[in-house]
């Protein structure tokens, strides 16, 4: 095993927030190959690595949208493949998912895209959902009166990230997803969101999984940090024991960044 | 060979797996009504100039070729008959059907297929949604309540188109056009004494082009895959199924009907 892998999260109270025992995952080659990983509540793990490396099945995973050829995947103390449609669908009411490019509902206006989830669960009243998207835009830096009514396809790269990420934490979730928070957006935008992701972890107190290519900004904001190799973790613990890494992949990774 | 029937299999499998998932989402849970009313008019409303053309030209050509084949006999006056005769069973339901597959079933593909390929499909479970209650329901409801209507739409206007051919350029007089339409369809009988059994030909069959077109638009779009390229294949591969699915149907019911009504 590397010596660089630390299993156990840093916490002293590791209330486990997801957990992936042993999990395999194949499509056309192997992608993910018995990868093991514990996040705890609260905490806020990265996972990056190449394009192709199974950093966005490994989200997906989570979210029971696709299921291991072999392992266990436990989110909140559901075990994701073992559970009934009605508990996976309960479950994914406690997790937040921010897509790498946004993916909001092109038909919807921002509004309706940043309510539907709270529509959804139908525990909200009418002006409740009102002033929660409104708080939550708010939060994300977006005015709601200027932006309430436009479509996403008139919002700018940015914006549209902010109003996937205003649409992810409207219900306030146990668990943030991020899919390439960053990918696609200029230095400075890239900039504002990750600051924008931090203050979610301080404000909302929630366990976040950031999977990216933007390593800087992942040393920056990650209690810990997973770096994808060859389907297996080349790497896993916090951001100084990455810099510090002398495992020759990890180096690489951190110097070409 | 081999392959291709399987995979032929496995699409039918498919379709008939979406086709029970919409049956059990129904009527469609929260906001249902508001999503339907959306699609009555995307599916309806809007394919109702498509659909007027159409069956009005198709009246007037029905006319035209009627009357060469009738003239010789010296039988126009019964171009109304066969005119009704033509479009209230054949023409208008299939033509209907076909005209909103190419117009209804190319657009439910296209923007499921773009949902699929941009992960706002994903995007909607993981917002607690189930696709098909949320998109495939009111988009088979709505083609199902429409298509009959359509189809109405499409009888009267190629009655009208004909009628006006008829008596422009056949010498008919539209007095005589409506009563030989009225004695052809008096002619193939009415269902309790009152209803056509016309009409009900011409009402069961786009229903049930309807919830063809729909549900094969719906299965080819949220099976679309590799970016644009897959919504442009599933959009031809919802519009060709769905018309070549419709005239085949089309005999079977027609079999079906010429027995039970």
């Amino acid at each position: 095993m590397n010596p660089d892998h630390d299993m156990t999260p840093r916490s002293e109270t590791p209330r486990t927030a997801v957990e992936l025992a042993q999990v395999s995952v194949t499509f056309s080659r192997s992608v993910l190959n018995d990868v093991s990983l514990r996040v705890a509540d609260g905490e806020t793990v990265a996972v990056v690595g190449e394009s192709g490396t199974g950093k966005s099945t490994l989200l997906r995973l989570i979210l029971g949208l696709q299921s291991p050829d072999s392992g266990r995947v436990v989110v909140m103390g559901t075990d994701v493949n073992r559970a009934s449609t009605t508990d996976r669908r309960s479950l994914r009411t406690r997790i937040g998912m921010v897509f790498q490019g946004a993916a909001l509902f092109d038909s919807l206006s921002t509004f309706e895209n940043v309510a539907f989830a709270l529509r959804e669960h139908g525990t909200l009243s009418e002006s409740d959902i009102r002033a929660r998207v409104r708080e939550t835009l708010t939060l994300l830096d977006l005015d709601p009166d200027e932006v309430s009514g436009t479509l996403p396809a008139q919002l700018s790269g940015g914006m549209r990230k902010r109003v996937g990420i205003a649409r992810a934490v409207a219900p306030r979730p146990r668990l943030l997803l991020y899919d390439e928070p960053t990918a696609g957006l200029d230095p400075l935008t890239s900039e504002t969101v990750t600051a924008l992701m931090q203050r979610l972890q301080q404000e909302l107190h929630v366990t976040s999984i950031v999977v990216s290519h933007d390593i800087r900004a992942m040393l920056r904001i990650a209690d810990r940090i997973a770096l994808l190799h060859d389907g297996a973790f080349a790497f896993l613990g916090d951001a100084d024991a990455m810099r510090n890494s002398s495992e020759p992949y990890t180096r690489a990774f951190v110097e070409a960044a | 060979m081999r392959r291709l029937v399987q995979s032929w299999a496995l699409a039918l499998q498919d379709v008939l797996l979406l086709t029970w998932q919409t049956m059990r989402a129904l009527p469609g849970g929260r906001g249902a009504g508001a999503r339907l009313l959306a699609q009555l008019d995307a599916v309806g409303v809007q394919s109702v100039p498509i659909v007027l053309l159409t069956g009005l030209f198709t009246g007037m050509v029905l006319a035209l070729q009627a009357s060469v084949q009738l003239a010789p006999f010296g039988a126009t006056l019964f171009v109304g008959r066969f005119v009704a005769a033509s479009m209230l069973r054949e023409l208008g339901p299939v033509l209907s059907g076909i005209m909103v597959a190419g117009r209804v079933g190319a657009g439910i593909a296209a923007e499921l297929g773009a949902m699929k390929v941009t992960e706002q499909l994903d995007a909607l479970e993981t917002l607690g949604a189930e696709p098909v209650r949320v998109l495939v329901v009111p988009r088979v409801l709505a083609a199902a309540m429409t298509v009959p209507l359509l189809a109405l739409i499409a009888d009267t206007a190629g009655m009208v188109g004909a009628a006006l051919v008829s008596s422009a350029y056949l010498g008919v007089p539209l007095r005589a056009f409506q009563a030989a339409a009225a004695d052809q369809i008096a002619l193939d009988g009415f269902i309790g004494g009152v209803i056509p059994a016309d009409l009900v030909q011409g009402l069961v069959k786009p229903l049930i082009f309807g919830l063809i077109l729909s549900i094969l638009a719906c299965h080819h779009g949220l099976r679309a895959r590799g970016g644009t390229a897959g919504v442009g294949i599933a959009t031809t591969n919802a519009v060709v199924s769905a018309s070549i699915t419709i005239l085949i149907a089309d005999y079977f019911l027609t079999q079906l009907l010429l027995i039970l009504v």
